[in-house]
């Protein structure tokens, strides 16, 4: 399903109808509203993620960039605790991909 | 078969090999072996002749030198030195241990060329250098009393051993790796714990100078030891560039060290003795990953040092930035350079402006104009932060209208600022017949102490009316008062006791102050500095200064390529910019995601792990 070609252009303009006017992101409470929407359980990743954005402060914004980005992550990444396809090394993620992914790790670790 | 091979194998069928001979003859051979290796004297011309008789017994096929003798003499040799280097070795020092294997070595070549067949020399050759250095490389250099390690610590009086050390393991390759890995770690520990020395902490000067001395020592190793080859020469520069970048404050000793020789230690010093110098301070630059703030802390030296005239040689501060200039290029010293600029082209227009006031004045007596001496800082050259200037006393408003007036005269459209953080005043005091003398204060005490003026001699200011009148910043004011305060210097009386200001303090003149000197210059309390400095302090302004660097870089590389993979840009910024600081590939991620945003570049639609640039 979200290898469809047309799921990633829905799924950028999930992103892009939900800024408010010229501003360039999302705030986090609207992130974690939209999130569940428009993929749902689709990404085996969104419910971490979700976890993980809640960790965020009150006043965090996810940009373009980093929205695309997950779902291209969930594609390209397998689901926890193996993140078959990420690369601690070498990642070109964005940064806060990489907090999940470290994030994630760290609950692991810890249960 | 011709008939003297016939013969050969007719005799090496029915004597040498017959049941009674062989096995004796082997055996006497080696008997003789192991005898002359203890010492005993033997008939080396009788082997000579045995070992080649079996050396031409190895006709038709069969190897008779090998099989008969060379086996065995092989074995025999491995377990003899096995054997003697373990019980040597248990029993002696390490370079004594050396000499003996330098010795042996000697002796079984030797061997080889006076009745060992030839084709020995390189097989035996593999067995004494897998026992007798191969099988102890690291107790020789791992043992506590006598290994490498110590003798690198006592360097000076061991060069011999540590060459022949050298010089044997050169001849297997695999030790020779771990000798140069030894010195490695070796070099790097002892560098730690200089860097982490905290009584060195505090003294800057003494910590360069150990340094330095460090530097000096395994230099010599390396030249004389090492025969001075490039890859032990590789190994001490990362040795060192490990432990002086584990910790920032190496940067800034590094910057109070050539603080110091400027002001003081290069007064008539002879001009080999600066080059010198400067060389040492330059080969400790080098090794420094965070170049860029050592610029940044040079400037505020050298900032500080032009402004106070506390250069020694003029000359020696031109050497010092063309040897920087040259190890990082034009762009690292044009600031510098402009602020030797700025004081040259000062000190032209103060005494132009004093003499062109002479002029004006007709009395020929010295005018205001010559009280004043101005200093002109262009503004980005120099690491000042314009802050907004205090309220100036009357009279040296007037002194500096005039100048600001006549200087704009010749360069209207120029912006003047008075930095009034800086400068120093001398001032004239005259309480009483006998309260008299003259004091070298900063501008704000100036301002300070201009405001008793036309008082009574018993008035109170109010700490908070001090700083209302002067518009003086708050942390520096009360710099600049307790350092009218001190038991030392105490031309003000504060109210409370103590040693710091309080905002209900208030203040008075000191009528009971008589200093023995005439001329007394008042020292400015240092700042307490904020002493949690972490090993990786970057200053703010570094800081910054590396983000847009990197997002310039970045840009500038895109721009080029069009398309680059992330890999490729990482590794290419990295290249641009490592002689000037290091790039984290976090940091540069950081970079590639804000310059993301704002729309200079955006990932592939179709691979995540490449960038194009947006035109």
């Amino acid at each position: 399903f979200l290898d469809n070609a047309e799921f990633r252009p829905f799924f950028k303009f999930c992103f892009e109808f939900n800024r408010e006017g010229t501003k360039r992101f999302l705030e986090r409470d609207t992130a974690l509203a939209l999130l569940p929407l428009c993929i749902e359980d689709r990404s085996k990743h969104t419910l971490n993620f979700l976890e993980f954005l809640e960790t965020k402060p009150e006043d965090f914004k996810i940009n373009r960039d980093q929205w695309c980005s997950f779902l291209d992550f969930s594609l390209a990444v397998g689901p926890a605790p193996e993140f078959d396809g990420w690369d601690s090394e070498e990642s070109s993620w964005p940064i806060l991909i990489d907090e999940y992914v470290e994030f994630v790790q760290e609950k692991l670790k810890e249960t | 078969m011709a008939c003297y091979e016939l013969g050969l194998c007719t005799f090496r069928k029915t004597i040498a090999r017959h049941e009674q001979v062989r096995a004796r003859s082997r055996k006497l051979l080696l008997d003789n072996i192991r005898g002359e290796r203890l010492g005993r004297l033997i008939d080396q011309g009788c082997m000579r002749c045995a070992l080649n008789m079996l050396a031409d017994l190895g006709v038709d096929g069969a190897s008779v030198y090998e099989e008969d003798f060379e086996k065995c003499f092989l074995e025999d040799t491995r377990s003899f030195y096995r054997n003697e280097s373990l019980s040597f070795l248990s029993q002696n020092s390490c370079p004594d241990y050396l000499e003996r294997v330098e010795l042996r070595l000697a002796e079984e070549m030797a061997r080889v060329s006076n009745y060992l067949h030839v084709s020995t020399r390189s097989k035996l050759q593999l067995i004494l250098e897998a026992e007798l250095i191969s099988a102890h490389a690291s107790t020789l250099i791992e043992r506590q009393d006598s290994g490498f390690y110590i003798l690198l610590t006592h360097s000076e009086h061991r060069m011999r051993d540590l060459a022949r050390m050298h010089n044997l393991f050169s001849q297997v390759p695999a030790t020779l790796g771990l000798l140069r890995d030894a010195l490695y770690m070796h070099v790097r520990t002892v560098g730690q714990s200089l860097v982490n020395d905290e009584s060195k902490a505090e003294q800057p000067v003494e910590f360069l100078h150990c340094l330095l001395n460090l530097k000096k020592k395994y230099d010599g190793v390396v030249s004389d030891a090492f025969n001075g080859e490039t890859i032990a020469q590789k190994r001490l520069k990362e040795a060192f560039e490990s432990f002086i970048n584990a910790d920032t404050r190496c940067v800034s000793c590094l910057v109070i060290y050539v603080d110091e020789l400027m002001k003081a230690g290069f007064k008539g010093a002879k001009e080999g003795e600066v080059e010198e110098e400067l060389g040492n301070v330059l080969a400790i630059f080098r090794y420094l990953q965070d170049k860029d703030i050592f610029e940044a802390l040079y400037k505020q030296h050298l900032a500080k040092r032009l402004l106070n005239r506390r250069s020694a040689s003029f000359e020696a501060e031109r050497q010092m930035l063309a040897k920087l200039k040259g190890e990082c290029g034009y762009r690292y010293t044009t600031k510098l350079e402009g602020m030797f600029t700025d004081i040259k082209f000062s000190k032209d227009a103060t005494m132009k402006y004093c003499s062109s006031s002479l002029g004006e004045n007709h009395n020929n007596k010295p005018t205001i104009a010559c009280d004043l001496d101005v200093t002109m800082l262009t503004a980005g050259y120099w690491p000042m932060q314009s802050l907004v200037p205090c309220i100036l006393p009357s009279c040296a408003v007037v002194a500096t209208e005039l100048f600001k007036d006549f200087y704009l005269k010749e360069h209207s459209g120029r912006k003047l600022t008075w930095v009034t953080s800086c400068g120093s005043a001398e001032l004239k005091v005259s309480i009483s017949e006998t309260a008299r003398y003259e004091l070298a204060v900063s501008t704000y005490q100036m301002c300070i102490l201009a405001l008793f003026n036309n008082r009574r001699i018993d008035d109170v200011l109010l700490f908070q009316d001090i700083a209302r009148t002067t518009r003086i910043p708050e942390s520096e004011l009360k710099r600049h008062l307790i350092s009218l305060c001190t038991p030392k210097h105490r031309i003000l009386k504060k109210s409370a006791k103590g040693k710091s200001v309080a905002k209900t303090d208030t203040f008075q003149i000191n009528t009971a102050f008589s200093p023995r000197l005439k001329r007394i210059r008042v020292p400015l309390v240092a700042m307490k500095e904020v002493s949690s400095h972490p090993h990786h302090h970057v200053p703010i302004a570094v800081e910054e200064d590396r983000r847009h660097l990197c997002e310039a870089t970045v840009v500038r590389i895109m721009k080029a390529r069009k398309h680059s993979s992330h890999n490729d840009l990482i590794a290419e910024v990295t290249r641009q910019l490592h002689q000037r600081f290091f790039p984290q590939p976090h940091f540069i991620k950081k970079s590639i995601e804000s310059l993301i945003e704002r729309e200079y570049l955006e990932r592939c639609d179709h691979d995540a792990r490449m960038y194009t640039y947006l035109a």
